[in-house]
């Protein structure tokens, strides 16, 4: 009994608030709030440890709020980023930032794991970015910067790059089922466990389907995996990672508006969401085995990390449909089957430079593709003629130095020097005098000044000069594989400079806000040329832009987004660039795990933009919402359901100017090319944590 | 039985609490390594319930192995604490040791609440002694307090150094043990200073994240104590210093400080 009353008076007291007697007040009212230090939300874009207002970090916080259509999506949450897509869903996205239509990459580096998504001298377009084989359960975080002021990234990065960061281990193991229209299932499994001291394997596998809005069934089947193992601490760790990864799909591609217009083709009534070729598509395949070693010791961080990736894609399109070839239609094959060795050394140190502290980071980076790309006309997938077949090796060295000085408390400077050298030999195999060797290099200084004007404000100014590879078979070409004329052979490398004026500030308690101001200059665009699939090294070009990105926090589970963009793209002549946005915007509301629930409503705009040089034609804007709402159910389940394009629009995800051509036709027709947004589509998540 | 002792425990120890010191706590390293810390003040370590500002800070810094001093920088207003990063990375394999000291405040307690606080910090008989006698001539205690809190970070490589004093803190502590990281059951040896000197008689509190049961301690002439930490915990030593008012005869100055650092299992 004794024991008993104890015990609860015990319990008693310990249930009390422990506050203890009143005391003297040395710090303030204690209000008895529980303790609760978020430091790391949804951005770490804290001022101080960026070097421009426009890079960030995005936390996994965010990334779990929000919906994504597609797993390129992700990059998104970078500000002023619009992904979109054209094609299947086993394609490339399209990307656009700064005034880019970035095609599938070109000009955005993207790094997943460790190791680079872009693809040189790619089968389908210079710098192809397929990030299909993201699985975004297993991202940390998303580090991104944008512009050529920093001296760690090199080619694609001229308007940004993205590195994405792979969890080495997930909270708990989990499996998810999500349930959508048109035939869309995905199922997740994932689980992380320790399988010796110090030692974590982590697991997740994917797989998806989907026949999508079209009338001709996508049918993706997508199969997904990912096995890591960890070892080490932070001082002294390493990594090995194997991925795998297949798709194949029957691709939609753009039709023409004046089908969608009529109504009707060939007595058959035709709408948005038709088809011109039903047997566009294709299948690709990635695996790869990446691995990285670091160590800290008081010389500094080194870091040693490696990838082996072998890569296909079999890709059949037709986006002029009987222009070049009446008889069987203009449908073309694009292979591409590659293997990617890379290595990334990278050491950092602290040291004075003179009476002020630096620190620098020194790296080189080597890669090289082996790659034999196609380009093939074909009759439902099959090839009916070779129009070139090339055998390239490329290789790419990238050695950087940056070093960061502490010039005052307030005053940062940030110098970066980057040499990059690439040597590229093509074998034509089609046509020999295609052939032949090429090889360039490029320095590109950095410079940026950072100035804290007070603890929450920072002002930046940025400058730098960046490039972007051409593809390797546009080096040595001499001879048009299509009319036979005479071609000069592009730059191997070309050079972007740019430049930016930025302020980041926290100076409003639970609002942070960035601006920057930027302008970048081309010594020459890649430009897409639509009716024959593949990018073109055009005239030189010039941006310019404004970037507004703004955080607000106003309550521990309530977080706005707002990212406004507005783009000025030009060639040298004046003349317009085709499919550059002039304005991008994203607003999002997110309410995180109140009374169980979590929700987020986001507006994605995106603009309008010149179609054609002489802006004769223009794309019409874009504007959609998407919805995410979450139940959690008990500790370890919880609901999500996600609506796509939650007020049905009727937009387009893409629209190109060209001329194509349909059965029928007397003669070519420029006009309008759209690939629609998908429509109002629920899909519904049960993840299961055990 | 050992429920009902874990009871009888518990019973001793409510009431016993701590007053409104300020104190670092750690958090994850950014991405970059520079060190995260939290600063804010409670009454009962660990939880913190209120925030420091910014304007509050006096100096701050933050070195390490092969880190050069430099001040700590705002990172976040954190609900119950205000987050400040260190202005450079941190490798992994440094220990490294952070301070700040707050702004003077000054403050008027009343009667009642002087005695709960007398108590609380240990006051020796001088205090008392000359406080009851202000209280008789109905003079109110009216304090000038600062506050002042430093935190020891184990790297994972090679133990430094013990830890240096911080110059111009008005008052510091000294974590003297050279057996790095700590481990439970570890004698600790600390070294209280008041500008820069050996601060004596000073009676001081160990306290853990794991229990509210402080263990007390008393500065020798040289400013050290050496008390023993029996769990694996991260820990607290805090004490406070007052003394009259070299400027005001009926006031007080009164000085804070805490030292926190982990100790690991053995």
């Amino acid at each position: 009994m004794q024991r008993t009353l104890l015990a609860r008076a015990a319990l008693a007291a310990i249930s009390l608030p422990i506050a203890g007697p009143a005391l003297a007040n040395h710090g303030g009212p204690v209000t008895g709030a529980p303790q609760t230090i978020i430091i790391q939300g949804h951005y770490d874009n804290a001022v101080g440890t960026q070097d421009a207002a426009s890079a960030g970090t995005i936390g996994r916080a965010l990334l779990d709020s929000r919906p994504a259509q597609r797993p390129g999506e992700v990059l998104e949450f970078v500000p002023g980023v619009i992904v979109t897509q054209h094609s299947g869903d086993g394609k490339a996205n399209q990307y656009f930032l700064r005034g880019f239509n970035l095609d599938h990459g070109t000009d955005f580096a993207t790094r997943i794991g460790g190791m680079p998504v872009n693809l040189p001298s790619h089968g389908h377009g210079q710098g192809y970015s397929d990030m299909n084989f993201l699985l975004p359960e297993l991202v940390e975080r998303v580090e991104y910067r944008k512009g050529p002021y920093f001296a760690a990234v090199g080619d694609f990065a001229a308007a940004g790059s993205a590195e994405i960061k792979y969890l080495s281990r997930v909270a708990a193991p989990f499996g998810q089922l999500t349930l959508g229209a048109n035939g869309y299932r995905r199922g997740v499994a994932g689980v992380s466990g320790d399988v010796a001291p110090g030692m974590t394997l982590l697991g997740a596998l994917e797989s998806m389907q989907t026949d999508g809005p079209w009338t001709v069934p996508e049918g993706v089947r997508k199969f997904n995996g990912v096995l890591t193992l960890t070892g080490g601490t932070r001082a002294a760790g390493w990594h090995v990672s194997a991925m795998g990864y297949r798709n194949r799909w029957t691709a939609t591609d753009q039709i023409p508006q004046r089908l969608i217009d009529a109504g009707s083709y060939q007595g058959q009534p035709f709408g948005r969401f038709d088809s011109l070729d039903p047997t566009t598509g294709g299948e690709t395949q990635r695996t790869s085995l990446s691995g990285e070693w670091h160590r800290d010791a008081a010389e500094g961080r080194t870091t040693v990390a490696g990838y082996a990736i072998r890569y296909d894609l079999d890709l059949n399109s037709n986006f002029t449909y009987v222009l070049e070839r009446p008889a069987d239609g203009d449908q073309f094959k694009q292979t591409d089957a590659r293997t990617v060795y890379g290595l990334d050394l990278d050491h950092v140190f602290n040291h004075d430079v003179g009476a002020w502290p630096a620190r620098t980071a020194v790296g080189l980076q080597v890669r090289h593709d082996r790659m034999r790309v196609g380009l093939y006309d074909s009759v439902a997938r099959t090839i009916t003629s070779t129009v070139r077949e090339d055998n390239i090796r490329q290789t790419a060295v990238g050695l950087y130095a940056q070093t960061s000085v502490e010039i005052t408390p307030e005053l940062r400077a940030v110098f970066g020097l980057r040499a990059d050298h690439v040597q590229a030999r093509v074998d034509a195999l089609t046509l020999p005098a295609n052939g032949g060797s090429a090889n360039d290099a490029r320095l590109s200084p950095k410079l940026s000044l950072i100035y804290a004007l007070t603890p929450r404000t920072e002002v930046f100014v940025n400058t730098g000069r960046g490039l972007h590879s051409n593809d390797a078979r546009g080096m040595t070409a001499s001879v048009d594989p299509l009319s036979g004329d005479p071609v000069d052979p592009v730059p191997p490398l070309v050079p972007l400079t740019g430049a930016e004026l930025g302020l980041r500030t926290q100076a409003i308690a639970g609002l942070q806000s960035s601006v920057s101001v930027w302008g970048l200059r081309s010594a020459s665009e890649l430009v897409y040329i639509g009716d024959a699939g593949t990018t073109e090294a055009s005239l030189g070009s010039r941006r310019r832009g404004i970037e507004f990105s703004n955080r607000w926090t106003p309550l521990p589970w309530l977080l706005f987004d707002a990212d406004l963009a507005f783009n000025h793209a030009r060639f040298d002549d004046g003349s317009r660039i085709p499919n550059a946005i002039d304005r991008v915007a994203s607003v999002a509301g997110t309410v995180r795990d109140l009374a169980g629930w979590t929700a987020s409503l986001q507006w994605r705009y995106l603009g309008s933009g010149a179609l054609a040089e002489d802006n004769s034609v223009r794309s019409l804007p874009a504007s959609t919402m998407n919805l995410r709402v979450t139940r959690q159910l008990g500790t370890r389940a919880s609901l999500t359901l996600d609506v796509f394009n939650l007020f049905d629009r009727e937009v387009n995800d893409i629209l190109y100017f060209y001329e194509s051509q349909l059965p029928g036709e007397a003669a070519a027709v420029a006009d309008r090319h759209v690939h629609p947004a998908e429509p109002r589509n629920l899909r519904l998540t049960l993840q299961a944590r055990f | 039985m050992r429920r009902s002792l874990f009871a009888a425990v518990l019973l001793c120890l409510y009431g016993t609490a701590g007053a409104h010191d300020t104190w670092f706590a750690p958090q994850p390293p950014a991405p970059r390594g520079e060190l995260v810390l939290a600063l804010g003040t409670g009454n009962q370590f660990p939880v913190q319930e209120v925030p420091v500002s910014l304007r509050q800070l006096q100096t701050t810094g933050c070195r390490g192995d092969g880190v050069r001093a430099a001040p700590l920088r705002w990172a976040a207003d954190a609900p119950t604490a205000l987050v400040l990063r260190s202005a450079r990375p941190v490798p992994a394999t440094a220990s490294a040791t952070c301070w700040a000291q707050l702004v003077p405040i000054d403050i008027d307690i009343d009667d009642a609440t002087v005695d709960i606080y007398l108590d609380e910090i240990k006051a020796g008989p001088a205090v008392r002694e000359r406080w009851a006698a202000l209280k008789a001539r109905g003079v109110r205690w009216q304090e000038t307090y600062v506050k002042h809190a430093r935190i020891e970070l184990d790297g994972e490589g090679t133990p430094g150094a013990p830890a240096e004093a911080i110059e111009g803190l008005g008052m510091d502590v000294r974590l003297e043990s050279t057996q790095r990281p700590l481990r439970a059951g570890d004698r600790v040896r600390f070294q209280l200073l008041r500008d820069g000197q050996p601060l004596a008689g000073l009676p001081v509190e160990l306290r853990s994240d794991l229990s509210p049961l402080g263990l007390w301690g008393q500065t020798d002439a040289e400013g050290r104590v050496e008390m023993t930490v029996p769990l694996a915990a991260r820990w607290i030593l805090r004490g406070t210093d007052v003394r009259p008012s070299a400027d005001h005869p009926d006031r007080w100055d009164s000085r804070f400080v805490t030292l926190a650092f982990e100790v690991r299992r053995r």
